[in-house]
């Protein structure tokens, strides 16, 4: 692969950015990608492979696939525990950027002829709902329990430790929100929290589930078949709860209004999941500031496209900073704003 | 010089390189003006006549009317055989596009409705909304009940169309809309937004779980719909003007035709790429060849332009290098070889060649060894992967003392580099350790073992041998993971008949993020093969 002069700063170390790092890097491109953690994949890497007898395509593993394949490349420099303190100069930018590996805390700059910013999401924190969040240690969010399943390969009752034999999955938990102001869909919960319910199934069979939920989202090419079987071994109620108490007993008693009967309910569980939302990332505002990007009504940053106007040069988001999305879509994504950025840079 | 015969055209290729995109609608349109701008001649392909006439200027060339005879040759070496009115023509091309767009069918019958003057499908409507600028096209005080999936579920990308339409209806003065629905898919962008705005303008959600409504025609052709209201419980009756329904996106009515001649796998509903997550996004099992937009699966007309400008990149990308996949590749011993074709029938990515030799090309395989493994007279070979010689190695007593703790007999780890592999390299970095006496041995993919390869195992001493694949739908090779089963079936009845227990052999399949999982796995087999008596 012949080298090009052209550098490209890449500021997010998600599965989106990794796919544009892979891409750009596969261009002769020379890349620097900045992640303001300590580790790549963002939030995507962390999540478990969600497969029982076969795969059910929720790309977890496609995350660590893009991960492995921007480490390849001897064109590309990785600067993790990195946070950008400025973007400076018209084209090409001179991005200062602040390390704080090994406890150093450093500063440098590089010379950047585009930008493309895949910041990501931040995961809704839940403290807020009254579900008892943050009092309640058996009411985790599902990134609590894709780190539980992990760890550990069951869901434990992180009170005392006994497998969890009746579970909760509430939906909807920060997304389709008016009194938050959070007026989307967050798109991959009903996704994620049906297949990671069929996986503890899959694990731990005599494990009651119930959903409580608004609609239910299509994912997957097998959506219906998936649905059916779920439908089969979970109980789905179409209703969010508004109250959560702990027994005397230590189980967790979740109020709810039932649509059927129409009268108000408890059940009882060992383990409430919430199947929290995503929201913009903490740092959109900041990076939208510092690079002069449009945010959307709900703070996501704009995705770009065809449609450019008032857009400095350059610049380019891409991923689930630009709103919720799955894996497979933000590869797409991703992969999208490298052909424009290609373009840009007359490299092909 | 061309060679014109009256029914033949056979062009030399051009200077610069060509691509055949198979399509005629907006995406596909797109990719050849992407690929031209790219220094590329772009040749759209499709049967309606719908595809653009060529262009001169900008080095695009239309063939309306065609259909594919025959795809032969490989990545970067197509040659193509297509039919256009009683006109044959014979084109050579690195690379291939499958872009046909999809078919919307509108869904009558799970609603009990029958086409008629007003049921409208939700693209008439969208088409009316369009043209009517102030005009009012229903009436004033008009009740339009739009109905968006029930016993089956709609789709995102239809359901925003829906209350797109839904909201633009509203805002009108003087009608009345009814959002009839079992789960409302606000998934796609944008869609709750529209939904809390429609609310907001006056139009009335009702949602379904179990029990749906029912339709009948009254004497003015106007509706009558029963329905159990889901908040009160109570029966309403809605007297409806007009329906919009929805509509069911399908593969293009030729794709799995032009898909089997191009050798190219199609999922379950019959769009041209595999539900495998290796495919993602525009990949197909074989290199070189690209599908896009609707023929790939359901995506918003949005999501199809962008669709448009990934694959132009892959594609491009692809014509700029081979893919930089460092592959081991994969010969045929001429002198063993006794043109049985099995290799050619199992290749699941189209890289066998029949030719006075047989051969495997080199820029379509991805190095999965099925043929190898599969060859009856074991004529295939693939570089630095040898694995009757790595068993060996890893049983040699020597290297089973340095690992094992106690004197029981060792077990050989058969694991694929995509996913055992990398989920193993994952487990030592986190810490995680293989149990003593557990000898690894990777191979590029679960095809790539032989029935022969586990009995060689089970004969120089292995207790236990587990075989660990990608899950089943996650193979590189489609089917890589499925044969490695199947042999290790054949395997066991060869065991059972020689008195060995079934149970030192066991296949499991394993993703690549799974350090933990896997290495808990090898435990627990090495665990039950110590259980089992010692092997005379």
């Amino acid at each position: 692969m012949k080298a090009d002069h052209h550098h490209v700063a890449v500021i997010g170390g998600g599965v989106a950015g990794l796919t544009a790092v892979d891409a750009l890097a596969g261009w002769g491109v020379q890349v620097s990608l900045f992640e303001k953690t300590s580790i790549l994949g963002g939030h995507a890497v962390q999540l478990n492979c969600k497969a029982t007898d076969a795969c059910v395509k929720c790309g977890a593993c496609v995350a660590a696939d893009k991960l492995w394949r921007a480490t390849r490349h001897a064109n590309v420099d990785f600067h993790t525990d990195t946070e950008i303190e400025e973007i400076a100069g018209q084209l090409p930018y001179r991005i200062r950027y602040r390390s704080h590996r090994s406890g150093q805390s450093r500063s440098a700059a590089i010379q950047a002829d585009a930008i493309l910013v895949t910041t990501g999401f931040s995961p809704y924190d839940p403290s807020e709902k009254p579900y008892g969040y943050g009092q309640f240690e058996n009411v985790i969010t599902s990134l609590d329990a894709e780190r539980l399943l992990r760890e550990n390969t069951l869901i434990r009752r992180p009170s005392d430790g006994q497998p969890a034999r009746r579970m909760a999955f509430i939906q909807c938990v920060g997304s389709r929100d008016a009194r938050l102001g959070h007026d989307w869909c967050s798109k991959i919960c009903c996704a994620s929290s049906m297949r990671m319910a069929r996986l503890i199934q899959s694990r731990q069979p005599d494990t009651q589930i119930t959903f409580f939920y608004i609609d239910v989202q299509t994912f997957g090419k097998d959506f219906q078949c998936f649905y059916q079987i779920a439908r089969e071994n979970f109980s789905m109620i179409r209703a969010i709860p508004c109250d959560i108490f702990r027994t005397a007993a230590d189980d967790l008693e979740v109020i709810y209004f039932d649509p059927h009967d129409k009268a108000s309910k408890e059940a009882f569980f060992d383990v409430v999941v919430l199947s929290i939302g995503l929201v913009p990332g903490r740092d959109n505002a900041d990076m939208a500031r510092m690079l002069g990007l449009p945010l959307d009504a709900s703070g996501f940053m704009h995705p770009g496209g065809d449609d450019r106007r008032a857009w400095p040069a350059g610049v380019y988001t891409a991923g689930a900073a630009t709103g919720p999305m799955t894996i497979a879509e933000s590869v797409s994504s991703a992969e999208k704003s490298v052909f424009d950025i290609v373009r840009y840079l007359g490299v092909g | 010089m061309d060679q014109r015969t009256p029914n033949e055209i056979r062009e030399h290729p051009s200077p610069a390189p060509e691509v055949m995109i198979f399509g005629s609608g907006a995406c596909a349109r797109k990719i050849a003006a992407n690929l031209v701008d790219g220094g590329v001649v772009a040749w759209l392909a499709a049967g309606d006549e719908a595809v653009p006439p060529t262009d001169s200027r900008s080095a695009v060339h239309g063939l309306g009317g065609a259909e594919l005879i025959h795809c032969r040759g490989f990545a970067g070496d197509f040659e193509l055989l297509l039919d256009r009115s009683q006109t044959r023509l014979h084109k050579q091309v690195p690379a291939i596009v499958v872009a046909l767009d999809d078919r919307r069918l509108p869904n009558y019958a799970p609603y009990g409705v029958k086409p008629g003057p007003r049921v409208m499908t939700i693209s008439a409507l969208e088409e009316k909304l369009q043209q009517a600028s102030t005009e009012q096209p229903f009436g004033n005080g008009a009740r339009i009940a739009l109905l968006c999936g029930w016993q089956d579920d709609s789709h995102p990308a239809i359901s925003r169309r829906m209350v797109d339409a839904c909201l633009q209806l509203q805002q009108r003065v003087g009608v009345k809309t009814y959002f009839m629905t079992g789960n409302l898919k606000v998934a796609a962008t944008g869609t709750e937004a529209m939904v809390t705005a429609a609310k907001r303008a006056g139009a009335v959600f009702l949602k379904f779980s179990h029990d749906f409504p029912a339709i009948q025609v009254m004497a003015d052709d106007r509706f009558a719909i029963d329905y159990i209201d889901e908040l009160t419980r109570l029966p309403f009756q809605l007297e409806a003007d007009w329906l919009v329904v929805d509509e069911t996106v399908a593969p293009d009515a030729g794709l799995e035709a032009l898909a089997a001649k191009l050798g190219i796998d199609c999922d379950g509903l019959g769009f041209a790429q595999s539900d495998n997550v290796r495919r993602l996004s525009n990949a197909t099992n074989r290199q070189g060849v690209f599908v896009a937009g609707g023929s790939r699966g359901i995506l918003s007309a949005e999501e199809q332009m962008a669709d448009a400008d990934q694959v132009s990149l892959k594609v491009l990308g692809f014509l700029r290098n081979p893919p930089d996949e460092a592959l081991p590749t994969v010969t045929i011993e001429p002198g063993r070889c006794v043109r049985c074709l099995t290799c050619y029938r199992l290749c699941p990515h189209g890289a066998i060649d029949i030719g006075s030799h047989m051969s495997v090309v080199t820029a379509a395989c991805q190095s999965c060894g099925i043929c190898v493994a599969g060859c009856p007279a074991r004529a295939i070979e693939m570089e630095g992967v040898y694995v009757d010689a790595e068993i060996s190695r890893r049983l040699q007593p020597s290297a089973i003392a340095a690992n094992t703790a106690e004197a029981n007999p060792p077990i050989l780890f058969f694991g694929c580099a995509r996913s055992a592999g990398q989920a193993l390299a994952l487990a030592r970095r986190t810490g995680h350790v293989l149990p003593g006496g557990v000898q690894f041995v990777e191979v590029p993919c679960g095809g790539t073992l032989d029935t022969r390869h586990v009995l060689a195992a089970f004969e120089a001493g292995a207790g236990g041998v587990m075989i660990c694949t990608c899950h089943g739908d996650n193979c590189q090779s489609q089917i890589g993971n499925r044969i490695a089963g199947k042999r290790a079936d054949a395997v066991r009845d060869l065991l059972s008949a020689a008195g060995v227990e079934s149970q030192r052999l066991h296949v499991a399949s394993v993703a690549a993020n799974m350090g933990n999982e896997l290495t808990g796995m090898i435990r627990a087999f090495a665990d039950r093969i110590m259980q089992l008596p010692t092997q005379p």
